[in-house]
């Protein structure tokens, strides 16, 4: 399995893919979702970055869709989520989950 | 695949994407651009993709680069380094961007307008080969259209020419589209069949205009493409259909490209000439010069081998027919120099070259700022060094700061220019030929783009190169003495100065103007322009064959919007700007030789146009119903105060005769019956001319109402008791009268702006020089000033000290500056208009301006000096 550590936008970026439909995953789309979820503003450049390197940690893989004709007959980079990057965003979950866990009543009343 | 909807700065930018991302990044920035559009305004949409644009080719190229490299995260850190440095300083990174974004914006702008205007070649196919042929007279060096008889023999005898078009002058051919709810005027091309066949433009619907139709007077039309899509909708089953010009029906034969915009820009249909020129009956002479020819040379002819043997075939014409062919020859030109005209192309480079000469003070200041910056640093910069930092990697940081100025400099620049193009397009109708296709082209991004980086690399260059000169153990001991070798300050002075001098003089050249404008702004017109407006007529002649119907629907339609609530007067004049041909002869009745050199215009009117246009009668009686001229011998005239001086100075006009133009003794003569006071139509900053006014409408003429009421409130009553007289009738909107009067001088309102805007860049970019040469010293004399303050120098003398610098450079810029207005004065005066070029105002003004500016440039500088702390200054402290 990838030992890499995840960055925070990475893991976003990786939950956002997880979040969207088969095939509805770009980078657009994956900035809007971050954006909806936590009202982040992502830049489309760094989601760029991130997915590749991402795609060089072999957490996810991309492919060419089909030409869209609202996006002047130009495809998606449609991205799925590999193997490995369900297990690294499980880990970081199950590290995160027992974090969490006995804290909750210090957000009782804060 | 959809056109697509990126601004082409983006597209431009798309292209420095890898390859490999370029496709999927371009749909994700398309996808994004579209989602803007939607929500907002377009010139934010455009900003904000063109930044992302470049911000995604940075990232990918980025990627592409680092791709299985480990190198990523030390860059990184430069690029965060180079950030944070650059907003350490950001005062001066916001300046060096503002300035070369101008400079890049100006240049880009420009080039743009020459490209399209100038260098890009037609939209026909091979338009090289294009060429118009019109008649010069050596007699007066006239040029003029020729007769169809004469265009007939040039066209057998040029086997040069593979084809020949004709077509009847546009300046006649306009027609009212009829059978609608409200009628227009459009222009329309008379042509003849070979007329398409040689401009090489096929229909993209049905057919082209034949020969045929022209021999049988065909009822035909061929639609442009803007009059297709804006009255059919594009419709493909256009086709068969009819419509109705001025009247009468006409068959839709075909539809041209939306690149056919001949034989003048904004023809809306053509049809056969013959509908035009009584052909053939009346075209079976050789004075008539009402046809304009377009011809397409054959591929391996030249133009000077076409001007030959038009000039065997114009001689053998002059020897046959030389009544009317003597001392007239046929000449050649090519079509894109009738298309731009010749003084444009003349104007477009020489305002490049102004915009490149600021481009290049923009650079010049720039790499002075950086330079000085770069000095400013070099103690952060050697201590980097100390540390163990490469040179190498101290070199890629300045890299790294500069590229990222330079490109955010770009991108606005290309904004900015982009923006001024907008303006470009919307404010210059239909003057400038080809001026609505003009944009951003990738050459000019490629110019933008190719010249910050060239900046980036000169001004990182500089500071870079100093460094390595620098010993650090040296220079942390002695700080920058010495930085400042005396040859370049001196050079550097000169530069400022020059700077100085050029905005001086562009300071009182911008002031001399905008006074000038002033005074033809505020130049009486003589016409009352409160309330006054106006709208043109023209009354086709199939519907009204003689002035009797002309004088009837004039007569209806004056007392009709007389009656309308709110106008107060009506009348119709036959040119409200008397922008028309004069007569400059003159003949009056007892004396036997003419005047000449007094300009006059005559103007054929209804009876109440003296009193709607709010001219005072000075003496004598107004012009009534019954003075219309007619079938009699009597024709009453009023003429103004200006002809009434030129022709009887300190005499009674009233009840003399006159003729105007060529004296003809079966010409009656005109008698005087009144005179009004003198108006300035012709052109607020015009000496106003000789005028004469008689009763006669003709079929075109200006329409004028005077309303106490708002002119939104009274144009549509007015426009309905126009049509109420005739439906049929095209009228035009309703202009106010000043409006009109103002464009007489907007002309000289452009150059004024324009001469203005270049002296804001200029002073700018001085007022830059003076504070960057000024900041430079006192880095330079930090322990000179260190020394004078520990000797107990107070802070008002070393503020003193630096101001004095400022001023000294200041004085001298203005000096050379004033004393080249004064010697460019007589150049300038062309220019000018109620003013003389030496004008204390303009002079004080620009003085006041030059010497303020300098003094806030030097201020800052200044207040470093007085901050410099005398202890660590000398105890080598940062």
């Amino acid at each position: 399995m990838a030992e890499a550590k995840l960055g925070e936008l990475e893991l976003l970026v990786l939950l956002a893919i997880m979040r969207l439909p088969d095939g509805e995953a770009y980078p657009v789309s994956v900035v809007n979702e971050i954006a909806e979820h936590t009202g982040r503003r992502v830049r489309r450049a760094t989601v760029y970055v991130l997915l590749q390197r991402l795609e060089a940690k072999g957490l996810v893989s991309t492919r060419l869709g089909d030409p869209l004709p609202e996006r002047g007959g130009r495809s998606r980079r449609l991205v799925r989520l590999e193997r490995a990057g369900l297990e690294a965003v499980r880990d970081v979950r199950t590290g995160l989950l027992s974090m969490w866990d006995g804290l909750e009543a210090r957000f009782g009343d804060a | 695949m959809r056109e697509s909807a990126l601004p082409r700065a983006a597209r431009a930018l798309l292209r420095l994407i890898p390859p490999r991302h370029r496709e999927h990044a371009g749909g994700d920035l398309e996808e994004a651009h579209r989602a803007r559009l939607a929500n907002g305004s377009g010139s934010v949409a455009w900003v904000a993709t063109v930044l992302d644009a470049g911000l995604v080719a940075g990232a990918l190229a980025w990627v592409t680069l680092m791709e299985g490299t480990g190198a990523r995260l030390k860059l990184a850190h430069e690029a965060r380094s180079a950030v944070i440095g650059l907003w350490r300083s950001r005062g001066l990174s916001v300046l060096s961007v503002s300035v070369l974004a101008i400079g890049i914006g100006a240049t880009a702008a420009n080039l743009s307008l020459l490209q399209t205007v100038v260098l890009s070649s037609l939209p026909y196919e091979d338009a090289d080969r294009l060429v118009t042929i019109w008649t010069w007279s050596e007699l007066d060096g006239a040029r003029d259209g020729s007769s169809y008889l004469n265009v007939s023999d040039w066209a057998a005898s040029t086997p040069s020419l593979e084809s020949v078009g004709l077509y009847y002058r546009p300046e006649f051919t306009q027609r009212t589209v009829t059978g609608v709810a409200r009628p227009y005027r459009i222009q329309v091309g008379a042509v003849d069949g070979s007329f398409f066949a040689a401009v090489g433009a096929r229909p993209i619907l049905g057919r082209a205009l034949t020969a045929g139709d022209g021999r049988l007077r065909a009822p035909v039309v061929v639609l442009s493409h803007a009059f297709w899509t804006r009255s059919f909708g594009a419709s493909p089953d256009v086709l068969g259909q009819t419509i109705e010009l001025d009247g009468r029906r006409r068959r839709i034969v075909g539809v041209m490209g939306q690149e056919v915009e001949l034989p003048r820009a904004g023809t809306q249909l053509w049809e056969p000439h013959s509908l035009w020129t009584g052909f053939p009956d009346d075209l079976g002479n050789r004075q008539d010069d009402e046809f304009g020819v377009l011809a397409r040379m054959s591929a391996e002819a030249t133009l000077d081998g076409v001007q030959a043997e038009l000039d065997a075939v114009s001689l053998r014409l002059s020897e046959l027919y030389a009544e009317h062919n003597e001392g007239r020859r046929a000449v050649a030109r090519p079509l894109r120099e009738e298309v731009t005209g010749a003084d444009l192309p003349h104007a477009l480079w020489l305002l490049l070259a102004a915009s490149l000469g600021l481009l290049v003070a923009a650079c010049a200041n720039v790499g002075q700022l950086w330079l000085s910056r770069g000095l400013a640093r070099t103690r952060e910069l050697t201590v980097r060094a100390a540390l163990g930092a490469s040179r190498r990697r101290l070199t890629a940081l300045l890299l790294i700061e500069a590229g990222i100025l330079s490109l955010i400099a770009a991108g606005l620049g290309l904004w900015l220019a982009d923006a001024c193009l907008g303006l470009v397009r919307a404010l210059s109708p239909s003057d400038i030929p080809r001026i609505r296709e003009v944009d951003l082209s990738l050459v000019v991004v490629g110019v933008a783009v190719g010249t910050s980086t060239g900046v980036a690399l000169i001004v990182s260059w500089l500071p870079a190169a100093h460094l390595s000169r620098i010993q650090p153990g040296q220079a942390l001991r002695s700080g920058v003495h010495g930085a400042l070798s005396g040859s370049r300050h001196l050079s550097r002075t000169v530069f400022v100065v020059a700077q100085l001098t050029l905005a001086t003089f562009l300071v009182v050249s911008g002031a001399l103007l905008f006074r000038s404008l002033q005074t033809a702004v505020s130049a009486d017109p003589g016409v009352e322009t409160d309330g006054l407006a106006v709208a043109r007529l023209s009354l086709p002649a199939e519907s009204y064959p003689d002035l009797d119907a002309v004088w009837a629907f004039f007569d209806q339609a004056v007392r009709r919007v007389e009656s309308v609530p709110g106008v107060s007067s009506a009348a119709a004049v036959e040119d409200f700007l008397h922008k028309r041909n004069t007569a400059n002869e003159i003949h009056t009745r007892n004396e036997e030789q003419p005047f000449r050199g007094l300009r006059v215009i005559s103007d054929g009117v209804t009876p109440g146009a003296v009193r709607t246009l709010g001219l005072r009668l000075v003496s004598g009686s107004a012009l009534e119903a019954r003075d219309r001229w007619g079938a009699g011998e009597d024709r009453p005239l009023l003429i103004n105060e200006r002809l009434a001086e030129g022709l009887w100075p300190g005499e009674e006009p009233i009840g003399r005769e006159l003729m105007l133009g060529r004296y003809d003794p079966a010409k009656p003569w005109n008698r005087v019956v009144g005179v009004v006071e003198t108006d300035r139509r012709r052109g607020l900053d015009e000496d106003p001319i000789g005028q004469v006014f008689f009763v006669l409408p003709f079929h075109d003429m200006d329409f004028l109402i005077r309303a106490s009421l708002p002119l939104e409130q009274v144009a549509g009553p007015v426009r309905d008791a126009i049509s109420s007289v005739d439906p049929d009738l095209a009228v035009a909107d309703l202009i106010p009268a000043r409006h009109l009067l103002d464009r007489t001088i907007r002309l000289r309102r452009a150059q004024a702006y324009l001469v203005a805007i270049s002296a804001l860049g200029t002073v700018a970019l001085a007022m830059i020089g003076v504070f960057g040469i000024l900041a430079e010293s006192v880095v330079a004399r930090r322990s000179e000033i260190g020394v004078r303050m520990a000797v107990g120098a107070r802070t008002t003398k070393v503020v003193g000290l630096v101001l004095r610098d400022g001023l000294a450079l200041a004085v001298g810029g203005v000096a050379l500056g004033v004393l080249g207005a004064l010697l460019g004065g007589s150049f300038l005066r062309a220019y000018l208009f109620g003013i003389e070029p030496w004008d204390w105002v303009a002079l004080t003004l620009a003085v006041a301006t030059i010497l303020a500016l300098s003094g806030i440039a030097s201020a800052v500088p200044a207040w470093r000096a007085a901050r410099v702390d005398p202890v660590r200054a000398l105890g080598g402290g940062h």
